[in-house]
C-alpha cells in the first residue's frame, strides 16, 4: 500500500498521543491509589463500590448506636449496682431494729439514717447520662422522680437500632423496677352484673354450726381430716336441751375428745347460737378438717354447714334446714333499691332447692318489683361450692349487698355480707385523660370518610368508651371504630373501597377529648387517652390490658394478722372494699399519683405491712404497700421505726428481698443487652474488615501491578518517541544530492 | 513525414508537459500537509499521428489533464462513516459529563449524602431529646434535597447545552451548504469546458466531511459534477445550484425545546427532528430527548420514593410539641404531559395525588380509543389500569368514558382533562406521573424546615418517643423501589452502574466509529496521498524527461544549423 507522508505524520501523532493517554491514565491511578476514577472504569465494580460505601456507613451508624446503648446500660448497670447495696444497708437496718435488744431511740436514729437512704434512692433514680436522664422511659428532659417518690416519667422503652432488623432496647425505665403502675387500659368488654358470695378469704380451717336443739337424747357430729380419718363425738342427754345445753355440751365433746383437741378447737357463743370449730394451726392444709353433714344427722333440728378448710366450698350434698324465726330472713340491697325483710319459708332444702327459693323470695319483694331489679340465685355455676346472688342488670352501679335481717341466714348459706362484686362495664369516659374526663358539651363528633360522605355523630349521652365506639359504628359512614392494639385509644379505620380524600374527622373539644381528631388517609390512631385508675377500673384491664391475677395476701397491721383473697374481684372498687372490710384497721386506697393502691393504718403505734402470701404476686401486682416499690418500702421502714412498730419491721424483710431480687434481675437484663450489644459490635467489626476488603480489592489499585505497567508504558512511549525520531528524518530527499 | 520543425516541436511539446509534470509535482509538494488534499497527476498521451508513406508517424506527447487521485468509493464510505463517528462524538462528549453528574469519587455524592441521612433518624431515635440531633438531621435532609436539586439542575443544563449546540450546529450546516452550493457552481463551470476542477472538489469533500459529522445525509454528483445532498428523511438539502436552509423551531410539545426545521424554501419550517439518526445533531437529540430525561426520571423515581416513604411515616408521627400530620418533605405532585403527537386539542386542566397510600412511583399514560373513551396504562410494569373513579363514580372495566373537566382518579393520583377547543381524538396520549420533578422539587416541608422541634419522630401523641424516628431510619434496608423488590441505595447503586455501562459502552463504540474511519482514511490516503519520496523521485524522472527533450531541441537545432550551412 502507498503511504503518504502526511499519514505517517499522522500515524505518528496518534501512536504518540495513546502513548501518553495510557500513561496519564496509569499515572492517574497511581497518584489516586484507585483503580476505579470514573464510573465508566468499572460500571459493574462502581455499582457493588457504591453499595459497599452504604453499607459501610450504615455500618458506622450501628457502631455509633452500640457505642450510644453501651453507656445507656452500663450507666444504668452501675446505678441498679449502687441501688442494691443501698437496699441491702436499709434491710441491714430492719434486720438490726427488729430484734428484742433495739429500743425506741436506737430506732428513732435509724428513721434519720434510713431517711437519707431514701434521698439517696432518690438521687440514684434521677441518674442522668449527659442531659437525659436514663430512667424516665422516653421522658428523658425532666427528673422522674419527685422527692415523695411520685414517678413523672413513663414506662417507654428507648429502642436502637444495631443490626438490620435488629434492634435492642437501652433503657430501663423507673416504672419497671422502682414503683408500681397498674396502667390500666381501655376495655369494652361485655359488662358484668354486681353479685355477692363468700368471701373465699379464709384465714384459718374453720367450720361452725348452729346449735338448735331437737326433741332427741343423742346427738352426733361427725368430723373427717386431713389425713381421712373420721371421728364421731357424740352428746348424750336425757332431757331435751336448751340451746346453750347442746351448744357448750358439743364444745365439751369436742375439746375433751383425745384425737380431735390436737387439731381443733371449739367454741360456743351464747349470743349466736353458733358453736364454732378453728384449726389450731393456721394456713392452707393446715389441720383442714371437714364436718360429714350425712353423718351428723342425728342433730335433728340442728343446721350443719360443712365448709372445707381453705376452700370456703360447701358440700352439694348438705341440707340446709331453715326454721322460721331463727334463719329465715335477711334484706337484700340490689342495684342501689333496699328491699323490705326477706323471708324464706321454714323447711329443709337442697342447695338447689334453697337457691330457687331465695330468688323466688327476693324477686317477689314489693320493693325491688317496684323499682324493677331484681336478681338471679345459684348454686356453684359461679363459685364452686357457693351460693351467689347476682343482679340481673349488668354494668357500673349493678350491685348486690345483703344487709341487716337475720344474720343466721346468711351465716348458713355461707353469703358474707362483707364480699361484694360491684358490676362492671367498659371504661367510663369520665375515667379518661388522667381523669379529667370528655368534654360532652357539644358532644358531637364531625366525621367525613374517604369516599367523602359526612355524618354527625351524637355522643352527649354517651357516658363509656363502648358508647362512643358504637355510634361512630353506627353512623353510616365507611368506618369502623375499636380500641387499638395497645387498648389506650380509639382506632377509626376506614373501609372506603375506592377512596378518594383522607378521612377526617373535625377538631371539636369532644373529638379532642377522645384523641380522634385528625386527616388521615387511612387509619386515625388516637391518641393514648390514659384512663385513670378508679375504682371502676376492671382488674382485667390493668397493665396496658394484660391484666392481673390477684390471689391472696397477708395484711399485717400492729396485732391484726389477716390474709385475704381477691380472686374473685373483678374491679378495683371490690379490691379497696374487700381490704376496708377486713378488719385490719387500715383504710385502703389510690395512690396521690393514681398508679397503684395504698393501705394505711388507722393506728399512730403501727405501721400496715402487706405481704405476699408464698411465691404469689397479688401485693406486689397491686402495689400495695412495698412489696417490690423501693420507694414505699423505705418510707414504710421509717414509718415503722418511727413508730417504733417490730412487728411491722419483722414482717417487711420479705419486701427488701423482693427489691433486691427485682434489682439484680434488671442488673442482669442490662448484663445480657450490653453482651448482645457487645457481639452485634464484633459482627460489626468483622463485616466492617470484610467489606472494607471487598471495597478495597474493587476500587484499589495494586500499586506494584501499576507501577510496573507504568514502567513498562514509559518505556513504550521512549521507542515509540525514539523511532518517531529516526523514522522522520529518513526521507529520499536526504539521499538526492 | 514530419520535418525537423516537426520534430522540433515534438521537443516543445515534450518539454512543456515535463514541465506540467513538475509543476504538478510541485503542487503535490506544496500541498503535502492541505488537509482533504488529493494528489494530482498529469495525463499523459501521445499526440495524434500523422500518416506518412512509412505508415503513421507519433507526433509527441501532449498533457491530456490533470487528474486527482480519489477513489469514490472510499470516499463515499468515509462520508457515511463520519455521520455515524458524529453521533457518537457527541453522545460521547454527553456521557462524560453525565459520569461527572454521577461522580461517585466523593462522598458527597447522592449515595454519602442519602446515607447521612439514614444515619441522622438512627441518631435522633437513639436520643429523642437531643435538639443537636434534630438540627443535623433537618440540615442533612436540606443538603440531600440540594444535592438532588443540583442533579437534576446540572442535568438540565446539560440538556440546555445540547439545545443551544442543536442551534449552532444547524447554523453551521447552513454555512457549509452555502459553500456546498458555491463550489459546485464552480466545479461545473471548470468541468463543463471538459477540465477537471481537481481543487475545488477537494475543497468541497472536505466542507461535505465536515458537514457528515453534523448530519446525516446521502449524497449524489450530475454529469456536471454538482452534488445532491439528500437529508435521511430524504428532504433536500442541496440540489446543483439550488439549497435549502434548515432552522430551529420552538417546540412547546417538547418543554419549549428546539426542533431541526426544514426550510422549504418559503419561509415554511417543517419539523424534521425525529428524522435525523445519524451526525451530531442526532447525538444531541437522542441526548436531549431520551437519554437525559430517562435518568431524569429514574432520578425522580429515587427522589419520589424517598419522599413518599418519609412523608407516610412522618405525617402519622407526633413531635414534642404535640403537632402532627406534617410531611417532611414537600409532598409529591403529579407531573402531566401531552404527546407532541396528539391529533386532538385535549389539555390537561389539574393532576394532583390526593392519597399518597396506594401511590405506585410509576408513570402512567392516558391513551384514547376513540373521542369519548379512554384507557389508563402504567408504563414501568406495563399493565392496563383497571380501576378508576372517573366523575365521582367508580368504574372497574379498564374502559373509561371521557368527560371535559371530569376528575379522574387512579392509584392515588387525579387528573383532569379538558377539552380544550374540540376535545380529544382517537389515538391521543397524556402522560401522567407521579414522581414526576421530584428531584428538581425535593425540598424539606416549610412547616419542618423552619422548626426542627416539628420533626414528628414519636409514635405516640406525647411526642417523647421515638419509635417513629427508627421506623423512618429502617425505610433504608426497607424495598420501596421497583414494585418494592429494591432498596434505596440498591436503587441508586444500580443507576450509577447503569451510568457507567453507558459511559464505556459509549467510549468503546466512539473507539471502534474512530478506528473505522482512520482505516478509511488510510485506504483514502493511500490512493490520495502525497508522498515525497514518490514526488521526489517523480521529480527526478520528469527532470530527466526534460533534459532529453531539452537535449532533443539542441540536436535538432544543430540539424537545422547543419542543414543551414549547406550551400
Amino acid at each position: 500500500m502507498r503511504i503518504s507522508t502526511m499519514m505517517m505524520y499522522n500515524t505518528l501523532i496518534k501512536n504518540l498521543a495513546k502513548g501518553a493517554e495510557r500513561t496519564q491514565d496509569l499515572q492517574e491511578v497511581i497518584s489516586s491509589g484507585k483503580r476505579i476514577n470514573r464510573l465508566s472504569d468499572d460500571p459493574s465494580g462502581v455499582s457493588r463500590t457504591v453499595d459497599y460505601a452504604s453499607h459501610l456507613n450504615k455500618l458506622g451508624q450501628y457502631r455509633e448506636n452500640i457505642t450510644y446503648g453501651n453507656s445507656w446500660l452500663s450507666m444504668s448497670d452501675s446505678v441498679l449496682l449502687d441501688m442494691q447495696n443501698l437496699i441491702t444497708e436499709a434491710k441491714t437496718i430492719a434486720i438490726a431494729q427488729s430484734t428484742e435488744t433495739a429500743t425506741p431511740e436506737t430506732r428513732a436514729q435509724a428513721a434519720v439514717a434510713v431517711r437519707n437512704l431514701y434521698e439517696q434512692l432518690i438521687a440514684f433514680a434521677n441518674t442522668k447520662l449527659g442531659d437525659s436522664y436514663i430512667f424516665g422511659g422516653s421522658l428523658t428532659r425532666g427528673a422522674p422522680f419527685n422527692s415523695d417518690g411520685t414517678y413523672n416519667g413513663n414506662a417507654d422503652d428507648l429502642v436502637i437500632e444495631i443490626m438490620e432488623g435488629i434492634k435492642s432496647k437501652i433503657n430501663i425505665a423507673g416504672s419497671e423496677f422502682l414503683i408500681t403502675d397498674l396502667n390500666p387500659a381501655l376495655s369494652r368488654g361485655a359488662a358484668t352484673a354486681g353479685r355477692t358470695m363468700s368471701t373465699g378469704l379464709t384465714a384459718k380451717n374453720s367450720n361452725s354450726i348452729a346449735a338448735h336443739p331437737g326433741s332427741l337424747s343423742t346427738y352426733e357430729v361427725t368430723f373427717v381430716l386431713n389425713n381421712g380419718l373420721r371421728q364421731k363425738i357424740t352428746y348424750t342427754t336425757d332431757d331435751s336441751p336448751t340451746r346453750d345445753e347442746l351448744g357448750t355440751g358439743i364444745a365439751d365433746a369436742v375439746n375433751r375428745h383425745d384425737i380431735l383437741n390436737q387439731q381443733i378447737r371449739a367454741a360456743y357463743d351464747p349470743a349466736t347460737g353458733e358453736i364454732a370449730f378453728e384449726a389450731k394451726e393456721a394456713g392452707e392444709g393446715g389441720n383442714a378438717f371437714s364436718i360429714d353433714a350425712d353423718n351428723s344427722t342425728a342433730f335433728e333440728g340442728i343446721i350443719t354447714t360443712a365448709f372445707t378448710g381453705g376452700t370456703s366450698e360447701i358440700d352439694p350434698g348438705a341440707v340446709f334446714t331453715i326454721l322460721a324465726g331463727v334463719n329465715d330472713s335477711f334484706s337484700i340491697t340490689v342495684d342501689g333499691v333496699t328491699s323490705g325483710p326477706i323471708t324464706i319459708t321454714a323447711d329443709a332444702y337442697s342447695v338447689t332447692d334453697l337457691a330457687a327459693e331465695m330468688a323466688a323470695q327476693i324477686n317477689s319483694d314489693p320493693v325491688l318489683n317496684g323499682a324493677g331489679v331484681s336478681v338471679s340465685v345459684d348454686f356453684g355455676a359461679t363459685a364452686n361450692g357457693q351460693f351467689t346472688v347476682t343482679s340481673t342488670s349488668s354494668g357500673i352501679g349493678s350491685t348486690v349487698s345483703l344487709t341487716g335481717g337475720a344474720q343466721d341466714f346468711l351465716r348458713t348459706v355461707g353469703l358474707d355480707r362483707d364480699f361484694e362484686i360491684a358490676g362492671t362495664g367498659p371504661t367510663l369516659l369520665a375515667d379518661l385523660n388522667g381523669g379529667s374526663g370528655v368534654d360532652l358539651t357539644a358532644g358531637v363528633i364531625a366525621i367525613t370518610d374517604r369516599a367523602g360522605t359526612s355524618a354527625l355523630i351524637d355522643v352527649s349521652a354517651a357516658v363509656t368508651i363502648e358508647d362512643v365506639i358504637n355510634a361512630i359504628n353506627a353512623a353510616g359512614v365507611n368506618v369502623t371504630a375499636g380500641l387499638n392494639a395497645g387498648k389506650n385509644g380509639i382506632t377509626v379505620v376506614d373501609t372506603t373501597g375506592f377512596p378518594v380524600q383522607n378521612l377526617v374527622i373535625a377538631d371539636s373539644a369532644t373529638a379532642r377529648d377522645l384523641g380522634i381528631v385528625g386527616s388521615k388517609p387511612g387509619t386515625i390512631y388516637g391518641t393514648d387517652l390514659n384512663p385513670a385508675l378508679s375504682a371502676a377500673t376492671r382488674i382485667d384491664a390493668l397493665n396496658g390490658g394484660a391484666g392481673l391475677t390477684l390471689d391472696r395476701m397477708r395484711v399485717v397491721n400492729g396485732p391484726k394478722n389477716e390474709t385475704i383473697d381477691l380472686s374473685r374481684a373483678a374491679s378495683i372498687g371490690d379490691v379497696i372494699n374487700a381490704l376496708n372490710n377486713l378488719g385490719t384497721d387500715s383504710t385502703a386506697s389510690i395512690n396521690s399519683s393514681g398508679t397503684a393502691l395504698d393501705l394505711r393504718s388507722h393506728s399512730s403505734a403501727y405501721t400496715a405491712v402487706v405481704n405476699d402470701v408464698g411465691e404469689g404476686t397479688t401485693a406486689s401486682g397491686l402495689g400495695i404497700q412495698g412489696s417490690s416499690d423501693a420507694f414505699k418500702t423505705l418510707a414504710m421502714l421509717e414509718e415503722a421505726l418511727q413508730k417504733n412498730d417490730q412487728t411491722a419491721l419483722l414482717n417487711m424483710l420479705d419486701q427488701f428481698d423482693r427489691i433486691l431480687q427485682t434489682l439484680v434481675q434488671k442488673g442482669s437484663e442490662a448484663g445480657v443487652r450490653t453482651n448482645k450489644l457487645q457481639a452485634m459490635n464484633n459482627r460489626i467489626t468483622v463485616s466492617e474488615t470484610e467489606i472494607s476488603g471487598l471495597k478495597s480489592e474493587i476500587e484499589d489499585a495494586d500499586m506494584i501491578e501499576y507501577l510496573t505497567r507504568f514502567t513498562l508504558q514509559r518505556t513504550a512511549l521512549e521507542a515509540i518517541m525514539t523511532a518517531a525520531g529516526q523514522s522522520v528524518q529518513l526521507s529520499l530527499l536526504n539521499f538526492l544530492r | 513525414m514530419p520535418g525537423l520543425y516537426g520534430i522540433l516541436d515534438m521537443c516543445k511539446w515534450a518539454t512543456l508537459t515535463q514541465q506540467a509534470n513538475i509543476s504538478v509535482v510541485s503542487h503535490n509538494i506544496s500541498n503535502v500537509n492541505t488537509p482533504g488534499y488529493s494528489r494530482q497527476k498529469v495525463i499523459l498521451g501521445a499526440a495524434i499521428p500523422v500518416t506518412t508513406e512509412a505508415g503513421q508517424m507519433g507526433t509527441g506527447v501532449r498533457s491530456i489533464t490533470v487528474q486527482r487521485e480519489y477513489d469514490n468509493f472510499v470516499g463515499m464510505q468515509l462520508n457515511f462513516e463520519k455521520q455515524l463517528l458524529g453521533n457518537w462524538k457527541a453522545l460521547h462528549y454527553n456521557f462524560q459529563r453525565i459520569e461527572e453528574i454521577f461522580s461517585v469519587s466523593s462522598e458527597y455524592g447522592l449515595n454519602g449524602v442519602m446515607d447521612k441521612f439514614w444515619n441522622a433518624w438512627q441518631a435522633l431515635a437513639a436520643n429523642p431529646s437531643g435538639q443537636a440531633e434534630r438540627t443535623t438531621l433537618l440540615s442533612i435532609a436540606e443538603t440531600m434535597a440540594n444535592d438532588f436539586n443540583k442533579v437534576y439542575s446540572d442535568f438540565q443544563t446539560l440538556k440546555k447545552n445540547n439545545n443551544n449546540s442543536i442551534k449552532g450546529t444547524v447554523d453551521s450546516i447552513n454555512a457549509l451548504t452555502d459553500q456546498i452550493v458555491e463550489l459546485n457552481e464552480k466545479i461545473s463551470t471548470v468541468e463543463v469546458r471538459g477540465d477537471m476542477a481537481n481543487d475545488f472538489r477537494d475543497q468541497r469533500d472536505s466542507l461535505m466531511d465536515e458537514l457528515a459529522e453534523k448530519i446525516g445525509y446521502s449524497y449524489l454528483e450530475d454529469s456536471l459534477g454538482q452534488v445532491s445532498i439528500f437529508l435521511e428523511n430524504g428532504n433536500p438539502l442541496v440540489q446543483a445550484r439550488m439549497k435549502w436552509q434548515l432552522g430551529v423551531k420552538v417546540n412547546t410539545a417538547n418543554d419549549n425545546l428546539y426542533d431541526v426545521s426544514w426550510d422549504d424554501g418559503s419561509g415554511t419550517l417543517t419539523a424534521i427532528t425525529d428524522g435525523i439518526a445519524r451526525g451530531e445533531l442526532s447525538g444531541m437529540i437522542i441526548m436531549r430527548d431520551t437519554i437525559i430525561p430517562d435518568y431524569l426520571s429514574k432520578l425522580d423515581r429515587l427522589a419520589g420514593g424517598i419522599i413518599n416513604a418519609v412523608n407516610k411515616l412522618h405525617y402519622y408521627g407526633y413531635s414534642p410539641d404535640g403537632s402532627t400530620e406534617n410531611n417532611f418533605f414537600v409532598p409529591l405532585r403529579a407531573a402531566t404531559g401531552i404527546s407532541k403527537t396528539n391529533a386532538g386539542s385535549g389539555v390537561i386542566t389539574g393532576g394532583d395525588i390526593y392519597d399518597n397510600t396506594v401511590l405506585t412511583l410509576d408513570d402512567y399514560e392516558i391513551r384514547f380509543v376513540d373521542a369519548a373513551t379512554f384507557e389508563i396504562y402504567n408504563l414501568t410494569d406495563g399493565t392496563q389500569v383497571m380501576d378508576a373513579r372517573i366523575n365521582g363514580a367508580e368504574d372497574n372495566d379498564g374502559s373509561f368514558v371521557y368527560t371535559s373537566g371530569a376528575d379522574i382518579l387512579f392509584e392515588g393520583i387525579r387528573v383532569v382533562i379538558a377539552d380544550g377547543g374540540a376535545g380529544p381524538a382517537a389515538g391521543d396520549v397524556f402522560t401522567v406521573s407521579s414522581t414526576g420533578d421530584a428531584a428538581k422539587n425535593m425540598r424539606v416541608d416549610p412547616a419542618i424546615a423552619g422548626d426542627s422541634t416539628k420533626i414528628a419522630a414519636s409514635e405516640g401523641s406525647s411526642g417523647v418517643d421515638t419509635i417513629n424516628a427508627l421506623a423512618i431510619a429502617m425505610l433504608r434496608d426497607g424495598n420501596y423501589m421497583n414494585n418494592n423488590t429494591t432498596s434505596f441505595s440498591s436503587y441508586y447503586s444500580g443507576l450509577v452502574g447503569e451510568v457507567g455501562v453507558a459511559v464505556q459502552n459509549a467510549s468503546r463504540t466512539l473507539a471502534y466509529r474512530e478506528t473505522m474511519v482512520d482505516q478509511l482514511n488510510t485506504r483514502k490516503e493511500a490512493v490520495s496521498g502525497v508522498n515525497l519520496d514518490e514526488e521526489a523521485v517523480n521529480l527526478m524522472r520528469y527532470q530527466a524527461s526534460f533534459t532529453a527533450a531539452a537535449r532533443m531541441i539542441t540536436v535538432v537545432d544543430e540539424m537545422i544549423q547543419e542543414l543551414l550551412n549547406l550551400r
